[in-house]
């Protein structure tokens, strides 16, 4: 039942992530060869064009990439499963225990010592929130899970708060504000690999939900009625729930909390593929990427003292883009 | 009744939902070429039994079966083929477009090349083709109940489970829709509906069974179990009786005591 507009929406979505991803790595404060760049890359000579394009623009470009899909699709598939517009990836508490385990390891002096140490303790803590949010909402309904996410996202947010209250320098705590802020300064090809495993399994699982997400836009009843029971090992819930946590999880782990691309892209392109939720999961994914992908472009180009952080360019994008929203719901009350 | 017949049937099923006892020992057949009229006071069972029969709840006992096997041991998918589900219409529906809606029926079907006539027909039947470029939200509630017909017809099941699927229809689209219920059963499939509006009951159905408090207090040919007796012990009301159809007239005794 796929349809031409689709194909269209998905077509000039995948134009503009191909244009904003090679921008990203033609594009910086630095002025590259870039065709003697990538000789020099494909070549394995070391030279500052080939580790500027390599081991900065690339990572950092395909970060963009891979987190942006990732918080877009999981907006769209939170948004469709629990039928609430402003459901978000960090509803179920996974972005904050990712931050938490984070900002443990800069409490702990850890996160000095190697590079992966502080990706590796927000996975770590993104794990035992997804453990936990499984083993709180379990086999219960939607509002279950809401509670559960809701519950743990306090506790986090606490425990974060208690940990900058207890942090020994202000070094620390303002070495910890600042990732907290979001961004994908200083990402290397490490960092991909590492997020990537959890961001592909993640994602495959909400890709698989689509349609059953068709069949819940009518309720549960019907949607189990019609061969998709959302609930049980492998129903929808399990798969959402699980996908959704690892891909995000993975996510912040790498770059911080980057809020409002999983709240908003769905939100724009809904209207854009006839409101059937599983219809929305790709566009989404490509959605966010050019999001995230614009954003740090303006978070690398924009002239400031120190650089600005993505996740604060995209709050401060996020907020008009509903307040647009509002103003066009109250002017057509749809 | 055993369990071993054909066609969709529920052998003494019972089921307690927060400590109280909402079926007792249930057992009724769905047979195809035959509308089946569930009817019963407010409370009787009947949405909880209809969601049973449609295997999307277990009961504590008993069983229901499809042509002699057990439903529950069929997997979801293969279930979706042999049995629609309407439940009772509650809250807004989703804003996307009618013919997308009713397309919803076919998701069973994955990418059938029978899925564009089926959506097709089963809009043509419930009169549903004019609304198909407007939004469900925009729809009035009984242009809504169709076209939320249109989308159980849409699977072409041999069995349509459907809960007060006219309960929001004028006169004219009530009458039209237990019409096309006889066609279809007249063309060889089941159709079970539950029914408040006894007068369409009595006319339209084959057999109607007669639930109470969680039990069958009547089951056999609408003249057979909407008797003057039976509708005055379970739904408290005195009815007349016009070239066959029964007309509820008037209460025998105040409803829970206040009216």
């Amino acid at each position: 039942m796929t349809r031409h507009p689709d194909c269209r929406l998905v077509a000039a979505l995948l134009a503009g992530v191909i244009a904003l991803f090679a921008a990203a790595l033609l594009w910086g404060e630095t002025a590259l060869d870039i065709p003697a760049a990538l000789h020099d890359l494909f070549a394995g000579r070391p030279t500052i064009g080939a580790i500027i394009l390599g081991q900065l623009r690339l990572p950092r470009a395909l970060l963009a990439l891979l987190i942006g899909g990732t918080l877009g699709l999981s907006g769209a598939v939170l948004q469709g499963y629990l039928r609430n517009p402003l459901a978000d990836p960090g509803l179920l508490g996974v972005s904050s225990g990712a931050a938490l385990g984070a900002v443990v390891t800069f409490y702990t002096g850890l996160a000095a010592t190697s590079a992966l140490a502080l990706p590796a303790g927000g996975l770590a803590g993104a794990l035992l929130s997804v453990a936990m949010l499984i083993g709180l909402a379990g086999q219960g309904g939607t509002l279950t899970l809401l509670l559960a996410g809701t519950a743990l996202t306090s506790f986090f947010a606490a425990m974060t708060a208690l940990t900058l209250n207890l942090v020994p320098s202000p070094y620390a705590s303002f070495e910890i504000m600042h990732w907290l802020m979001g961004s994908l300064a200083d990402r290397t090809m490490t960092h991909v690999w590492l997020c990537l495993p959890g961001i592909v399994a993640g994602c495959a699982l909400m890709f698989s939900t689509a349609r059953t997400l068709d069949a819940l836009t009518l309720g549960e009843d019907v949607a189990e009625s019609l061969g998709f029971p959302p609930g049980g090992l492998s129903g929808a819930r399990t798969r959402i729930v699980l996908g959704s946590a690892l891909a995000v999880g993975s996510c912040v782990a790498v770059s911080g909390a980057i809020g409002f691309v999983g709240l908003v892209v769905p939100h724009l392109l809904r209207p854009l593929t006839g409101h059937r939720p599983g219809r929305l999961l790709f566009p989404s994914f490509l959605g966010g990427a050019i999001l995230l992908l614009f954003a740090d472009a303006l978070a690398r180009l924009i002239p400031t003292s120190s650089e600005l952080h993505v996740g604060v360019l995209t709050a401060i994008a996020g907020a008009p883009l509903f307040l647009w929203r509002v103003i066009r719901l109250r002017r057509t009350g749809s | 009744m055993s369990a071993e017949t054909g066609g969709l049937s529920a052998a003494n099923v019972s089921l307690r939902l927060g400590g109280r006892s909402v079926l007792n020992d249930v057992s009724l057949e769905a047979r195809q070429g035959e509308v089946l009229g569930l009817i019963g006071p407010n409370g009787a069972g009947k949405s909880t039994f209809l969601r049973v029969l449609a295997g999307l709840r277990q009961p504590d006992t008993g069983d229901v079966t499809l042509d002699g096997g057990r439903l529950a041991d069929l997997s979801p998918n293969r279930r979706a083929r042999q049995i629609a589900f309407m439940p009772q219409n509650g809250g807004s529906p989703p804003p996307m477009d009618v013919s997308d809606l009713v397309s919803l029926g076919r998701l069973p079907f994955g990418s059938d090349p029978a899925n564009r006539d089926a959506i097709a027909q089963a809009m043509e039947e419930t009169g549903t083709v004019s609304l198909k470029d407007r939004p469900a939200t925009a729809l009035s509630g009984g242009e809504l109940a169709r076209v939320l017909l249109a989308r159980a017809l849409a699977a072409e099941t041999p069995y349509l489970i459907a809960d007060e699927p006219i309960a929001a229809l004028d006169p004219a689209h009530a009458l039209s829709v237990m019409s096309l219920f006889c066609a279809l059963a007249r063309k060889g499939r089941s159709i079970t509906v539950v029914l408040h509006d006894l007068t369409l009951a009595a006319r339209f159905c084959d057999r109607v069974v007669l639930l109470q408090s969680g039990c069958i207090a009547g089951s056999g040919t609408p003249a057979g179990v909407m008797t003057d007796a039976a509708m005055r012990d379970v739904y408290n009301v005195d009815v007349r009786r016009v070239e066959g159809a029964v007309i509820p007239w008037r209460l025998v005794r105040g409803v829970d005591g206040k009216i």
